[in-house]
């Protein structure tokens, strides 16, 4: 059997555990809020809203498996103009809690002059937060975490990064990991915590948008991007 | 003054309780089915200002059922809310001939979201 053969057979799977997931994911957060509403002591409500952010992970990495199923099933998906460091953001602001309750921040990078990029609204959204996500868990207690666009001109290419201040990745891991993260989820060397999978939807996302991700090695940590196409509205604006 | 009545249907025993507490503390008078047939019978003895309904029951799909009630005059003007955790499936355009007015998504509504959507259906 081919490895398409054995990526094929597993999606299926794989998928109905995310739909399987989400509904007992749901009524827990559903719980925990309304726990959260009466009265319960200062710690008490401390682990309350730490699990309610632990059931939104789950439900995003459950939402982003059955939405990665329906790109494999050829669903297509609507391309626009949009303002990366809008909607950096709107998710700084959406995971504040989140990087709050862990000691961290979230932290976009303003540019003078705004740029465009041309994506699907929700796979971008759904990148970001991942790579996020992904930040949170590999940064430094106290440090930052940083979301930065920048443009590639030549390439016409606006990249969308988000920096973290953690172990180092080594230099050929992308590579090999690129290679890999089609097949199936690859852990992430001295990452050993990460199963690649939030990689492996974020390539999938990616080039349902005739995108790409990447990384950058840095000393201290590393910046994961997408790179996607400028909007030609770029022009009018830079 | 007389409670509006929603219909609750909800095939998650936790998850119809919780919602329905949340709905009768706003002061709605809530009934709950657990899956379509159940449903029927619940509005023919009583006919619901709103139906709150998931899309996965056991049995058959809501859309067998709201296809049922959109085909008689007088079930087919009550409007629908769904809560759903598949709710990025759905487009506006879609749920229109089903009577949906609302799509609201159980992994991220809050708590009174659905409070807020029946308020927002019934008063408009």
């Amino acid at each position: 059997m081919n490895q398409e053969g054995t990526h094929g057979e597993h999606v299926p799977a794989i998928v109905a555990a995310a739909h399987e997931l989400k509904a007992p994911l749901a009524l827990v957060r559903q719980q925990l809020l309304r726990l959260d509403s009466s009265d319960v002591s200062s710690a008490q409500q401390r682990l309350i809203q730490q699990a309610v952010m632990t059931t939104e992970r789950g439900l995003r990495l459950t939402s982003n498996l059955t939405r990665a199923a329906r790109i494999e099933e050829g669903a297509l998906f609507t391309l626009e103009p949009i303002n990366p460091e809008q909607m950096c953001r709107d998710i700084a602001t959406e995971l504040a809690p989140l990087f709050e309750a862990h000691g961290r921040t979230l932290q976009v990078h303003q540019r003078k002059h705004p740029l465009l990029l041309v994506a699907n609204r929700d796979l971008l959204r759904r990148i970001l937060l991942g790579f996020s996500d992904n930040a949170l868990h590999y940064s430094e207690p106290g440090s930052p975490v940083h979301m930065q666009i920048t443009a590639l001109k030549q390439a016409g290419v606006v990249r969308v990064g988000v920096r973290d201040y953690g172990p180092a990745l080594s230099s050929d891991l992308w590579k090999t990991l690129q290679k890999k993260m089609k097949l199936a989820p690859q852990p992430v060397h001295a990452r050993p915590e990460s199963s690649g999978l939030g990689l492996m939807l974020a390539q999938q996302f990616a080039e349902a948008m005739n995108g790409e991700i990447g990384v950058v090695r840095h000393k201290d940590g590393a910046t994961f991007y997408v790179d996607l196409q400028a909007s030609t509205q770029l022009s009018f604006l830079s | 003054m007389i409670k509006k009545k929603i219909l609750l249907i909800e095939d998650d025993d936790w998850m119809a309780q919780l919602q329905g507490e949340i709905l009768a503390e706003a002061g709605f008078s809530v009934r709950v089915a657990r899956h379509a047939h159940e449903a029927i019978a619940l509005i023919d003895a009583k006919m619901p200002d709103i139906i709150i309904a998931d899309v996965l029951l056991a049995g058959a799909t809501i859309f067998t059922l709201l296809n049922e009630l959109q085909s008689h005059h007088d079930t087919g003007e009550v409007p629908v809310i769904l809560c759903t955790s598949i709710a990025e499936q759905f487009t506006p355009e879609q749920l229109k001939t089903y009577g949906v007015r609302r799509v609201i998504d159980k992994a991220t509504m809050e708590s009174d979201a659905l409070t807020v959507a029946v308020k927002a259906v019934l008063g408009g």
